[in-house]
């Protein structure tokens, strides 16, 4: 089975392209693996697109797999042979499958759907692609629940302040490791949860019940709602598809302190599908903002305590890609692969 | 079934933008709902959800911190699986493809985007900015004409004129006219692009040329003002003239009103600043550019040759100069290689005519009259050029410089009457150049005291009460109207050109904010200045008119009135040539004097 590995950041800058590269390097050298690449967003160009800042180019090679939008090619130096087009649109243009023939840069945007992405992997690999790699947009996080295997970058560009970036990263990652329920057989089925009138029919279901699947999100305000509901909630199951689920709803120090307020009270609260969280990845690097001259500068926090400060927070394995490379990191997502 | 579209300003208060493509949806025939600005995102992703909405239109100004916003509202969307079966489109300032691609949109609407636009995205048709992109086609300004007098007295004092001048060239040549035919016959563009040995052609071609040109032929002895560009220099052009077509964009700077088409000029000696020059005015909507070369290239009998570089302003007029420039070209940009003055007319229009120009200038009266060419010499060289241009299928301009020495419109435009009258004879597609100028003439007499336009008008109106033919008011519009502010000169243009749309006139041509004062070559900012200009003055006209006063029509009685005349003693005359030489058509009172260059080189065969 192919690895299909995600790499998404908590917010711009956090390296998710560093870690991106670093990896593509190891399944270059890696004669088992055929790399397959495709991006949610929009990544290669020479600058970052809002501060202006200098951005690590992505290069590939002979062979090499991706699955990116036409438009992409032309500012891409790389030659890639058309394999197939798709009907996926995207704002540049369709997604096209390609091999590499020429070594060179490549601009990645990619399908930027879940809905879409469902599609693509298949294609890569019926390719032969079986390390797929798929490089994240911003700190979009949504489409990653398609892939087996998730890097999360983070750094100082999310925050410069250590003590609060520790505990942002941990909450993510308790989050990202809530329990998998398999058996939602005996549990009422409802839509996303996006308003009082919905929360109000979600508890009043759930006490009658045993447990509730919400097939899609539930908002923060859902979530607050809910919490009125006490005690009453002990012993009953609230379960999500996945836990990105509950990410994408609000600010991660938010929907950690709801949440646990909610099993605080006894509700039990789990997914359906693992998203596994296979390591992180730290970015001392961030753009600070020149009143002065209006425009951004390249800073940095200390690189030590960054990576002892997160490595405290998180029971997985923490990289600093710029200082160590790729290689453990690799060792890591492989070992980690299930078959 | 028809498509459902919510549409939400994700801004705190802007909606304008939604409100319009609303409007254009709804005329459409779409079924459409705004939304109250600043609504929540998941109140938005509920209400089309259990709306069965099939897109979702958002706009937002991008700003500090906006993209995480937008990102995070694309991930709830995806995540409550809005995104399964509503394509989700954003619009605002600063939105492009790349950013709509990153923050995970199905479509990104910038700045000018369409309501066709939209509709493609909303009813799925594939969404291409390239389809959207200004569609530019060369214009054709002379084809609709018929060159029928209206004026039947000129019409006919005009065909004895020519009549004349076709007889008196029957059997007369000059070194141009040798030159022009041995390019002609003896070069052919194809080999040259085939880097054929032109060795033979050139030792024939030496024979015809003044010392310089043959100095540069027989003993490689560069012109004192230009030398060839170096290897890499032209590795380097050729890399800079990919990159800029890459990026490319053109423009139309036209409103409601598909004409005039807007003219401006390149010509700054260096290659590379002269594909910036071509390149501003494509990417800022002209519709032609025309070469400027230097002005010794007119009193020079011959042409050069390679890839030159000038050090004053002006671009040489070699073959491998020409070709780089066509080759930069847009597709839609109307080329025109001035041939109009000098000792080089006839051999400029082959030249031309063989590399792929759309049109060039020719004219015997501004020529032999205030450029320094003598007028026998230029009437022979003009009749060929004209007879090139017509197999070249070549539309070309006649000016009326000599205006700006101080010769009256009514004799320039007599001048120039001949000139298009003969051409059409030849089989040509001659255009009308009246100036729109602060002239000489209405300096003195204070045609001009009041107001800029009922001088002005009154030429377009004797033009067009004499012969059906195209007019391009230049060369370029408000000359001597403009100073050294650059505002000032950029309104003043733009002002010229509001007229000129309103007279319904084919084509301008204008100069840039810099052009009267820049003492050097002309800069980039300052033709923007007035090709901008010249767009809002579209934008601002529209359909609507610019009413003269009455002095226009009885300025244009008597413009027709002192044409007559002058035609009229021409004709009795019965000798074109000898009427320049003595003033006829501009006298020495008036600042004309017939040239010298060329002098007693026309001869019998």
């Amino acid at each position: 089975m192919a690895v299909i590995l995600g790499i998404a950041g908590t917010a711009k800058n956090t390296g998710k392209t560093t870690t991106t590269k670093a990896i593509m390097d190891q399944v270059q050298q890696d004669k088992n693996r055929l790399l397959g690449l495709t991006s949610i967003g929009y990544d290669g160009e020479d600058m970052d697109n809002i501060t202006g800042l200098p951005k690590p180019k992505i290069e590939v090679w002979p062979g090499a797999l991706v699955a990116v939008a036409e438009r992409s090619l032309e500012v891409s130096s790389a030659q890639i042979q058309l394999l197939e087009k798709t009907d996926i649109a995207t704002p540049l243009g369709k997604i096209i499958l390609g091999k590499v023939i020429k070594s060179g840069t490549l601009l990645i945007a990619g399908p930027n759907k879940s809905k879409e992405l469902r599609r693509i992997l298949p294609l890569l690999q019926h390719y032969g692609a079986n390390f797929i790699i798929v490089d994240g947009a911003l700190n979009r996080i949504a489409p990653m629940v398609e892939v087996n295997s998730l890097i999360l970058a983070t750094g100082a560009a999310k925050t410069s302040n250590l003590t609060d970036l520790a505990w942002e990263t941990k909450h993510l990652v308790e989050i990202l490791q809530y329990p998998v329920f398999p058996k939602t057989e005996n549990m009422v089925n409802v839509d996303s949860i996006l308003d009082i009138q919905a929360a109000q029919r979600l508890t009043a279901i759930l006490l009658n019940n045993q447990g509730v699947v919400i097939n899609g999100v539930i908002s923060s305000q859902g979530l607050e709602y809910l919490i009125q509901a006490g005690e009453e909630l002990k012993g009953k199951m609230l379960i999500l598809p996945d836990a990105i689920k509950l990410l994408v709803c609000g600010e991660v120090r938010h929907i950690y302190n709801l949440l646990t307020r909610l099993k605080n009270f006894g509700l039990e609260i789990g997914v359906k599908k693992e998203v596994r969280v296979t390591a992180l990845t730290v970015n001392p690097y961030y753009p600070q903002f020149r009143f002065s001259s209006n425009d951004y500068q390249a800073a940095y926090v200390d690189q030590g305590l960054l990576y002892e400060s997160i490595t405290n927070s998180v029971n997985i394995p923490v990289f600093d890609i710029v200082e160590e490379g790729g290689h453990k990191l690799y060792e890591v997502i492989v070992e980690k692969e299930i078959y | 079934m028809t498509k459902k579209v919510l549409l939400s300003p994700l801004d705190p208060v802007h909606d304008i933008g939604l409100k319009m493509i609303k409007r254009g949806l709804n005329e459409a025939g779409l079924e459409t709902k705004l939304l109250p600005p600043d609504t929540p995102a998941e109140e938005i992703i509920r209400i089309c959800m259990e709306g069965s909405f099939d897109t979702l239109l958002l706009s937002r100004t991008l700003g500090y911190g906006v993209a995480e916003l937008l990102a995070r509202f694309v991930d709830l969307a995806d995540a409550a699986g809005l995104r399964d079966n509503v394509r989700i489109g954003i619009g605002g300032m600063a939105v492009r493809p790349e950013i709509a691609a990153e923050l995970g949109f199905d479509a990104g609407f910038g700045p000018g985007t369409t309501v066709e636009e939209a509709v493609a995205f909303v009813e799925g048709r594939e969404y291409s900015p390239q389809e959207n992109e200004i569609k530019k086609e060369k214009v054709d300004i002379a084809s609709p004409y018929t060159y029928h007098y209206k004026n039947q007295k000129i019409g006919s004092l005009l065909e004895k004129i020519t009549m004349q001048i076709i007889a008196w060239a029957a059997n007369k040549t000059s070194p141009g006219v040798e030159r022009a035919k041995l390019r002609e016959n003896d070069w052919d563009y194809q080999a040259f692009l085939k880097k054929e040995d032109d060795s033979k052609f050139y030792k024939h071609y030496a024979q015809l040329c003044d010392q310089i040109p043959k100095d540069f032929y027989l003993k490689g002895v560069m012109h004192p003002k230009t030398r060839e560009l170096s290897k890499d220099e032209l590795i380097s052009l050729n890399t800079y003239i990919s990159n800029m077509q890459k990026q490319m964009k053109v423009k139309k700077l036209q409103h409601t009103k598909k004409l005039p088409i807007v003219w401006n000029q390149y010509g700054t000696g260096c290659p590379f600043m002269d594909i910036a020059h071509v390149k501003a005015s494509e990417g800022w909507g002209a519709d032609g550019v025309v070469h400027f070369d230097p002005s010794w290239g007119a009193r020079t009998e011959g042409f050069l040759n390679g890839n030159l570089t000038h050090q004053e302003d002006g671009t040489v007029i070699t073959p491998n100069n020409l070709y780089r420039i066509h080759r930069m070209l847009e597709k839609s940009t109307l080329w025109q290689v001035r041939a109009h003055r000098g000792l080089n007319t006839a051999e400029t229009v082959v030249l031309a005519g063989k590399i792929g120009a759309d049109l060039t200038k020719i004219n015997i009266c501004y020529g032999s009259l205030a450029a320094g060419t003598d007028p026998a010499r230029l009437t022979i060289d003009a009749f060929h050029a004209i007879k090139y241009a017509a197999k070249y299928k070549m539309p070309f301009d006649v000016v009326t410089n000599e205006e700006l020495t101080g010769v009256p419109a009514y004799k320039a435009f007599a001048g120039m009457l001949i000139v298009a009258d003969l051409a059409v004879r030849l089989g040509a597609k001659p255009i009308l150049q009246p100036l729109f100028a602060f002239s000489p003439e209405v300096m003195v007499s204070g045609q001009m005291d009041d107001n800029y336009i009922d001088f002005n008008a009154a030429k377009i109106y004797a033009l067009r009460s004499i012969v059906d033919a195209p007019i391009w008011p230049g060369a370029p519009i408000g000359f001597l109207t403009q100073t050294e502010d650059r505002v000032q000169s950029s309104l003043s243009t733009a002002l010229h050109a509001l007229l000129a749309t309103s007279l319904g006139v084919d084509a301008i041509s204008i100069a840039s904010a810099d052009e009267a004062y820049s003492g050097g070559p002309i800069s980039i900012p300052s033709k923007i200045d007035t090709l901008r200009g010249v767009e809002e003055s579209f934008r601002f006209l529209g359909l609507a008119g610019i009413k003269p006063t009455e002095k226009a029509q009885i300025w244009q009685e008597q413009m027709v009135i002192g044409i007559e005349n002058v035609l009229s003693q021409i004709a009795e005359q019965g000798d074109f040539v000898q009427s320049l030489y003595d003033g006829v058509l501009g006298s020495k009172e008036e600042g004309a004097f017939p040239g010298r260059a060329g002098y007693n080189t026309v001869r019998e065969e």
